[in-house]
């Protein structure tokens, strides 16, 4: 994960006070927030923006190590998994450590220009066409396995993904590791070439986050069963 | 004949506001005859300071065509002028030459009735009018210096900058009252180059101003060939965002004028982040997202460099006068939220109060008078496939960009 200097009040102005004018920001020690009308639009346009949602942000000064929480409280948006909602409000914009393993760029202008507002363009799309415009992730363990498929451009089961990500996070491949794509043959006589190529592109450390939220949410689903 | 209206667009409205603040042609043709009076004055045949050839010229929002119209008849209207004499550092101290000017300046001043005698400033002299509009004009003492500053650019590394004759050869050593030198012949004199400045901002909107004289010529001008255009026939994109930036910059800080951001700190760091936009509008979003990018800190210090002098900071002041730094981001989270709420989220017909505000109220109601004479180009009652080829063209975008993000639910 690149390495970014702590978020200031200042940075999120700059960043959204064109593009969300009608948001407005304070800050405590720990986080900054952002509140008010979050505006989808396309620019100047006759008919003026395309659709407005009412929400409270809350970003960590520690971001993007700490993921951003984003509630819509205007209650346009029917609470419900279906529509990548908690009932408290809260958004589910996307895996993040998917978006982080695969952004080529994380910064905070990043985010906003991803997944902050793919998730309110995608809401507007999908309450016209009912699809997703940029697809959409299975709830809980199943999303978390695709986001990692996805990041490596591979398909792979929950299991698949979990070694795959194990293998990405250690410190070092071992040949005689058994190869997480199932074969039954040891990495070095497998995939190794692969394995060497896909750390070049997933960083270990978004790697171990990526295994830890996929194993916390296995571990809910087994309590949960 | 009534006139013709374009059709009702955010483009149209901001055009009508930038010629709405624009220098009105009475206010320009007396700058203009001031000045040519000035000139004429010192290049007379018993003017002391005949034989160094001086030349006048206006430097600064005159000279770029980033002036705006006063707020109100009373404001200020400040015109800055450089008086460059073909002399030497050689051969007369910093005083030398600004006494020598401004003995010409107070006889100019005394053989045109002027009421207020001219007033010696740390580096110029400044001429009131008797107007009812509070006209001064600053003019600037100065000699040719091109080889000092051409030296010290490339002692500095600044090759690419030292080689640019169109910037080095405007260059110039200036007085100041303040120096240690100032009464001595010395070659260590401060030195300056607004022309060159002028010659680079000039050159950061090279593209548009040949289309803009293009555009003028078809039109039917009284010119007999575009390159007969002067550049102040014409007005830019570039120079029309200025000049909106500069009008909110003057309104938001009425009442503390000492603290507003400078007018060269805005033109930079605009003129830096200006892509060629014909649209006033595209100009306008290009240059309010990316303006602070230009800002570099150098050991914790924020500098905006002087294009045509890199080792000069632009925002030296912010070091010493903290609300100095805190006024510009203050402005500059006001300028965009102001224009944003207009171009991001309102219909071309409705300003909202903060813009309105900002640009005044008095020309944007002229404006909205002019409304109904404008016709919509689209229907202004939404519709769903509208919206959807709209939603469809920004999905599409964030597809070519490959920022394309799934939501997701951690609960099952």
């Amino acid at each position: 994960m690149a390495k970014y200097p702590r978020l200031t009040i200042q940075q999120v102005r700059c960043t959204l006070s064109f593009s969300q004018p009608l948001l407005e920001f304070f800050e405590d020690e720990d986080n900054i927030f952002a509140k008010g009308w979050y505006v989808v639009s396309d620019g100047p346009h006759a008919d003026g923006p395309v659709s407005k949602f009412e929400i409270l942000c809350v970003f960590s000064r520690n971001f993007p190590k700490q993921e951003p929480i984003v509630l819509e409280v205007g209650g346009s948006l029917k609470r419900v998994g279906a529509r990548h909602m908690y009932t408290n409000g809260m958004c589910c914009l996307c895996v993040w450590e998917e978006w982080l393993a695969k952004a080529s760029d994380t910064s905070f202008q990043s985010f906003c220009d991803g997944p902050l507002h793919n998730f309110f363009l995608s809401q507007v799309i999908f309450d016209q066409t009912g699809k997703w415009p940029f697809d959409e992730r299975s709830h809980g363990a199943k999303g978390i396995a695709e986001g990692i498929a996805n990041t490596l451009g591979l398909e792979l089961s929950g299991v698949q993904a979990n070694r795959y990500t194990r293998a990405l996070a250690a410190k070092e491949l071992k040949g005689h590791w058994m190869c997480p794509c199932g074969s039954g043959k040891k990495l070095r006589h497998c995939h190794i070439d692969h394995m060497r190529l896909l750390r070049d592109k997933v960083g270990r450390g978004e790697a171990t986050a990526l295994q830890i939220r996929l194993k916390e949410a296995l571990k809910s689903e087994r309590l949960n069963a | 004949m009534t006139e013709a209206f374009p059709p009702l667009t955010h483009e149209a409205v901001l055009q009508k506001i930038a010629a709405g603040i624009d220098v009105p042609p009475e206010i320009y043709q007396q700058v203009v005859s001031r000045y040519q009076s000035l000139s004429g004055w010192l290049e007379r045949p018993n003017s002391s300071i005949k034989g160094y050839s001086p030349y006048v010229a206006p430097q600064g929002s005159f000279l770029i065509g980033t002036a705006n119209r006063p707020i109100s008849d009373t404001d200020e209207i400040d015109v800055d002028l450089i008086c460059r004499l073909s002399a030497t550092k050689s051969e007369m101290s910093q005083k030398d030459l600004k006494l020598s000017v401004g003995k010409e300046v107070i006889a100019y001043a005394a053989a045109n009735s002027m009421n207020h005698k001219p007033e010696n400033k740390r580096r110029c002299w400044t001429l009131k009018y008797a107007d009812q509009r509070n006209f001064h004009i600053d003019v600037l003492p100065c000699v040719p210096d091109a080889e000092t500053y051409r030296t010290r650019l490339s002692e500095h590394g600044h090759m690419e900058l030292a080689d640019d004759e169109r910037i080095t050869q405007e260059a110039i050593a200036i007085t100041d009252d303040t120096e240690a030198h100032y009464n001595q012949i010395s070659e260590d004199w401060p030195t300056s180059n607004p022309l060159g400045y002028a010659a680079w901002f000039m050159q950061q909107m090279a593209e548009l101003l040949r289309f803009e004289k293009q555009a003028l010529f078809e039109r039917g001008s009284s010119y007999a060939k575009v390159e007969d255009i002067p550049d102040h026939a014409v007005k830019t994109t570039l120079q029309k965002v200025i000049q909106l930036l500069k009008r909110h910059r003057d309104t938001m800080f009425a009442d503390d004028p000492e603290h507003k951001p400078i007018s060269i700190l805005i033109t930079t760091l605009a003129a830096l982040s200006y892509n060629n936009e014909v649209s006033l509008v595209e100009a306008l979003v290009s240059i309010l997202e990316n303006m602070d990018k230009h800002i570099e800190e150098i050991d914790g210090v924020k500098w905006v460099k002087n294009p045509v002098n890199p080792d000069e900071n632009f925002a030296d002041k912010w070091v010493e006068v903290r609300a100095k730094q805190q006024n510009f981001y203050k402005w500059l989270d006001a300028v965009r939220r102001d224009f944003g709420v207009y171009i991001r989220a309102s219909k071309p017909a409705s300003i909202p109060d903060e813009l309105t505000a900002r640009m005044g109220k008095a020309l944007v109601a002229e404006i909205a008078e002019a409304f109904p004479k404008l016709k919509p180009v689209a229907p202004t009652i939404l519709t769903a496939p509208a919206i959807v080829s709209r939603t469809a063209e920004m999905a599409e975008h964030v597809r070519q960009r490959g920022t394309e993000s799934a939501p997701w639910c951690s609960e099952v």
